[in-house]
Order: C-alpha cells, then sequence, then structure tokens
C-alpha cells in the first residue's frame, strides 16, 4: 500500500466506458427489452438490470474502515460522494482471485432505492440486450447464490447468465438485517438506513457477515441435500450452530456437498433417536406424563423404524398399568414402516427397564404382544387427512425441521383440532415450538417438551 | 393405512393379475395420495367393514377394461368383446372380486376381521372420487393390456 501513496485517490474511479455495446444483436429476432450489465464471478456469469447501474468503474484505493464485516471492501469516494462498496465474491463466498496490489479491481456501481453502492467482480464481461420473455425463473443449482437473490436465468449465445436481484442482495437489509436471524443486532438502531449511514453502521457490526445472510446460503442448500428447512422451529439452533461452524472453519460457511451437510447437522438430531430411549430420557419424560383420563391415545408421526414408539408404548404401560393405551404411529417411507412391527434386537436392549416388555427368540429379543398390541404402525402421510381418536400425547421429534412451514401449520392444526387438552407435545431436543403455536413450555433436562392447554 | 395390511392386497393383486391373464405383471412403487382422486375410467368397488371401514377400488381406462376382460374370457374360451358390454362389466366386478376377496382372506389369516360388500362397477369420464380423512394407498399394477390402479383407502374403526 505504501507503495501507492502517490496516487491520486481523486482518480481512482476511472470511468471506463470501453465496454462493447453488443446489446444489439443481428440476429436477436425478439425485441430486445431488457439490457444487462454482465459480469463473472468465481468463474459464473451473472448479470444486472442495466437501470441499476450507474456506472461501471475500476476500483483503485479504498480506505478501509475497520471492523466491518469482510464482504465490505471500503469506503470510497466517488467525486465528493462516500460511498462503501461491496465485495461480492466474499459476500457469496466465491473464491477471490489474488490481485496484485496496484491493480485496479472491476466494478459497478449501483443505483439502489437507498442511494449509490459500489460492488466488486471478477471481471466486467459487457453489456447483453435480451427480450425479457427469455428470462427463466431461477432454479437452485444454477448458482453459489442464494436463490432469493436471483430474479432469473437467460441464455444468450449459448452462455447462461444469472440475473441478480441488486435491490434483494444490497437492499436495506443488509444495512442491518432487521429480519429474523441477525446475530445480537447490538440492540439499537436496525433500522434500515440510506446508504451513506450504512459504512457508519457497519462498523459497528459483527466482524462476520450478518447471520441471515449466512444462514440464507445455508438453508438452501441443506434443504435441498438432507431436507432440512431452516425456520423458526430450529432457527435458534441453526444461529447458534452457524457461528460454531464459523469458528471452526475460519468463517467460512460452505456447506455444498452432502458430506458437509451432514457435517453441518450434526448435533441436532435428537439423543436417543434410532435406539430404544435410555434410562434419563425415559425418566424425564415420564416426569411430564399427564394423570391419566381414560383411554390413552398417543400421536407419534414420522416414527420412522419405530424405536421411539415402542419406548413409549413400554414407558406407558409401566407408567399407567391399568389404562388403556393405544400409540398410532405413522411414516412415509414405506421400507421403514415396515419393519417396525416385527422388530427384532439382535442384542440386549440398551436398559434393563425394556426387559419385562421383551421375549426373546431365536432371532433376538422382540417387544411381547402385549405391547405391540398397544401400537398401530401406519403407513401414512399425514398431509392427505388423518383419522385419530383424541390424543393426549403426541411424539414429534426432528420431524417439524423436515417439513415445509405450510406442513407445519398443519401439524400445528390437527395437533390443535385432535388433541384432548391439556396435550404434552415432546418435539426434538433443538426444537421450539413457542414460534408456531401457542403452548407452554415444560421442558424438563434432556427432553424438549410443550403443554398446549 | 396400517403396515400389516398393505402384503395381502399387493400380494393378491400380483397372483390374481398373474393367473386370470397368464402373463407378466409388474408392479408400479406403492405410494399414498388423498382419496379425493381422478379415476381412470371404470372403476370396481368393493367396500370393507369390519375390524376396519373401508373400499378397495380398482381402476383402468376403458381400453384397458375391454381388453382385459376379453383375455379373461379367451381363456374361458369364450368370445372376446368389443366394447364395454354387460360380460365385460361382469367379468371386471369379478376380477375386483378375486382380488379383494384373496387379500382379505390373507388378512383373515393374520388375524384381522375383515367383511366385504358386494362390487359395484362405475364407469364414466372425468370421475372423482372422493372420502373425507382417509388417505388411499395406491399399488399400480402393469400388465400387457394397460395399467391398472388398485387403491385401497381402509381406517380403524374407531
Amino acid at each position: 500500500m505504501a507503495g501507492n501513496a502517490t496516487t491520486e485517490r481523486r482518480r481512482s474511479v476511472q470511468h471506463t466506458g470501453l465496454f462493447r455495446t453488443q446489446e444489439i444483436d443481428d440476429e436477436s429476432v425478439e425485441s430486445v427489452d431488457f439490457k444487462m450489465v454482465t459480469f463473472s464471478l468465481g468463474g459464473k456469469l451473472y448479470g444486472v438490470d442495466i437501470m441499476m447501474v450507474s456506472e461501471i468503474a475500476k476500483f483503485d484505493e479504498f480506505t478501509y474502515v475497520p471492523n466491518t464485516p469482510p464482504f465490505v471492501a471500503g469506503v470510497y469516494n466517488l467525486r465528493g460522494e462516500i460511498i462503501s462498496v461491496i465485495d461480492l465474491r466474499v459476500m457469496f463466498r466465491l473464491p477471490v482471485p489474488s490481485h496484485g496490489a496496484d491493480e485496479p479491481a472491476d466494478g459497478l456501481i449501483l443505483r439502489l432505492e437507498t442511494g449509490l453502492i459500489g460492488v466488486i467482480v471478477d471481471s466486467i464481461d459487457r453489456v447483453v440486450g435480451v427480450s425479457s420473455q427469455t428470462i427463466q425463473p431461477p432454479h437452485p443449482i444454477f448458482a453459489d447464490v442464494n436463490i432469493r437473490y436471483i430474479s432469473g436465468v437467460v441464455e444468450f449465445e449459448q452462455q447462461l447468465y444469472i440475473i441478480l436481484d441488486t435491490e434483494r442482495i444490497l437492499g436495506p437489509e443488509l444495512a442491518l438485517g432487521s429480519a429474523p436471524g441477525t446475530p445480537k443486532a447490538s440492540g439499537s438502531g436496525a433500522q434500515p438506513l440510506p446508504a451513506s449511514d450504512r459504512v457508519a453502521q457497519t462498523v459497528a457490526g459483527d466482524a462476520k457477515p450478518p447471520a441471515s445472510v449466512l444462514i440464507d446460503n445455508v438453508s438452501s442448500t441443506l434443504h435441498s441435500l438432507t431436507g432440512f428447512v431452516v425456520s423458526p422451529v430450529n432457527l435458534q439452533w441453526v444461529e447458534q450452530r452457524v457461528a460454531n461452524w464459523q469458528n471452526d472453519h475460519d468463517g467460512e460457511v460452505d456447506v455444498t456437498t452432502p458430506e458437509s451437510a451432514d457435517r453441518f447437522l450434526r448435533g441436532f438430531a435428537t439423543p436417543d433417536s434410532s435406539r430404544l430411549w435410555t434410562d434419563e430420557y425415559r425418566a424425564a419424560v415420564a416426569e411430564l406424563l399427564p394423570e391419566p383420563r381414560g383411554t390413552i391415545n398417543v400421536w407419534n408421526p414420522g416414527c420412522g423404524a419405530g424405536y421411539e414408539t415402542y419406548s413409549v408404548a413400554a414407558l406407558l404401560r409401566s407408567v399407567y398399568p391399568d389404562s388403556g393405551i393405544k400409540v398410532w404411529a405413522g411414516d412415509k417411507d414405506l421400507l421403514r414402516i415396515s419393519t417396525a412391527p416385527n422388530m427384532i434386537w439382535s442384542s440386549e436392549p440398551p436398559s434393563e427397564f425394556y426387559l419385562d416388555y421383551m421375549v426373546k427368540t431365536r432371532e433376538g429379543y422382540a417387544f411381547t404382544g402385549e405391547i405391540k398390541d398397544l401400537i398401530l404402525f401406519e403407513f401414512s402421510d399425514f398431509l392427505h387427512g388423518t383419522t385419530l381418536p383424541p390424543f393426549s400425547i403426541v411424539v414429534i421429534r426432528d420431524v417439524l425441521s423436515y417439513l415445509p412451514e405450510e406442513h407445519q401449520q398443519l401439524v400445528v392444526r390437527t395437533i390443535e383440532d385432535g388433541c384432548l387438552r391439556p396435550c404434552l407435545i415432546i418435539t426434538g431436543t433443538n426444537e421450539d415450538l413457542l414460534p408456531i403455536m401457542r403452548c407452554k413450555d415444560v421442558s424438563r433436562g434432556p427432553v424438549r417438551g410443550y403443554l398446549l392447554e | 393405512m396400517r403396515v400389516e395390511y398393505i402384503n395381502p392386497f399387493v400380494e393378491a393383486a400380483t397372483s390374481i393379475l398373474r393367473e386370470v391373464l397368464q402373463c407378466d405383471v409388474t408392479r408400479g412403487e406403492l405410494y399414498l395420495k388423498s382419496t379425493a382422486s381422478p379415476v381412470l375410467g371404470v372403476a370396481a368397488i368393493i367396500g370393507l367393514a369390519g375390524d376396519v371401514e373401508g373400499r378397495v377400488l380398482l381402476d383402468m381406462n376403458r381400453k384397458t377394461a375391454v381388453e382385459i376382460a376379453s383375455a379373461m374370457l379367451a381363456s374361458m374360451e369364450m368370445e372376446p368383446i368389443t366394447e364395454l358390454n354387460d360380460l365385460g362389466r361382469a367379468t371386471i366386478t369379478e376380477l375386483a372380486n378375486m382380488i379383494t376377496g384373496q387379500a382379505v382372506t390373507k388378512l383373515h389369516n393374520l388375524g384381522f376381521k375383515f367383511d366385504l360388500t358386494p362390487p359395484a362397477l362405475v364407469t364414466g369420464d372425468n370421475m372423482e372420487i372422493s372420502n373425507t380423512n382417509v388417505e388411499a394407498l395406491i399399488v399400480p399394477m402393469e400388465v400387457p393390456q394397460g395399467k391398472i390402479e388398485i387403491n385401497v383407502a381402509v381406517r380403524e374403526r374407531g
């Protein structure tokens, strides 16, 4: 940097004006009604609506602002107006080719509702004119950029261009996301701010990209790779996880492969899933159980291979030796649910407790007919409607987190309409029911429980 | 639908179709659908009662129905049919009866008590069957004459 001391800062924006105006291609028969400035980012081609572009620039020298998110390259004096400059590659966590320090960076100055803002890209390509009718809606696999930030995809001369929604990316939300999921928004001033104030505001912010941006990035990948849906039910855990993940991975939140998605979700699954409940978990559930009233019906959607269903049935039988008990367990995975009614343990169960309810056969341990008769395993997807007798216990662990939010609502409605109050709801350890349902948190020890009164 | 009920219906459908049509039968992937579902054109319907309440629907399009009925008649050395006449309708109804009957027999052997109602045949275009709050198990079967869907919607008697 010292070598550049003589560089005239005022001249740091060189108006290139050199982009070839190939926009009106002779062959294009369709009417050209959408022009975009195209550029490359991490090897892919992107475009932004030319109406948003104030000018094309080469950024030379920024004034570095300490303690800003890494994607803020600095502030910049554009003919007397101070604008902030964002490095899109850092923001989208794309590789940044190492630049010579004196080499000016390619960029655009965008005119947003909130004011001017500069963005750095790999290189400016050209201006392309297309018919807006040929713009296709985005598909998640197209880009390394969260689909929320893409307004469309268009083909031009055998090249695919991803059109970025600049207002979404750089609009007010960036200022200091008032969106849910911003980490400790340091209390005050979470209002959207005009661009000129934005710099000052980001200075005060965390030294990391806003969690909302990171979470957005992670959530679409997680959903396509594992079916996990980031929603208010698990947002708390995801935020925490993103923070830890960044620390572990040096600020990176790249979740791009199935392996990394699994690694990211490690720790989410409730302990005691995919096996019979341990004594500790069972004891905690036992303390939450309601007083028996007539036949106790339990709804257990998403029971998988049936481990938790058997655990519940054995527990209820021990707590309510004289009551009628029925556990309605269902899963839409035919393969797993078909094995549930005849499950056999080749080795001893994890707790002696279960031995009272099991018989030893030649193949291994199986639950007694008495326990099996309490359970009804169904091949079922509750989206198609359910017919359940009024139930007073719901065991729905790590199921809501894999449902889109409208289906979560359906579950909430099914519980609210079909239950016998007070109804105990047991969710996954890292799931929070309060944002989607009016109920009382009665969690105890490792068990996350809610009471619907 | 209760897991134990699935196999008897799948097995009965496969073995009966193989037996009466004397041909290869392939089963598609089982799936669930909401019962407000369109019907292909010819539907034989049989009610179930006993431990459960519900119905079985044997569903195919008109062309498939005529060809299957013809094949069944031919195997009994009778004249094939060219359109869905009384004989054709009776044949398809009988097919539904055989499949459901065998499935219910298998279920009896497993300890479930099911009763059948006499079958009825419904034909027409753009039909839709709806039962509220029961989801249907679809067993898609592929035979040389076309596609047959066995649509089972039952629920436990509460």
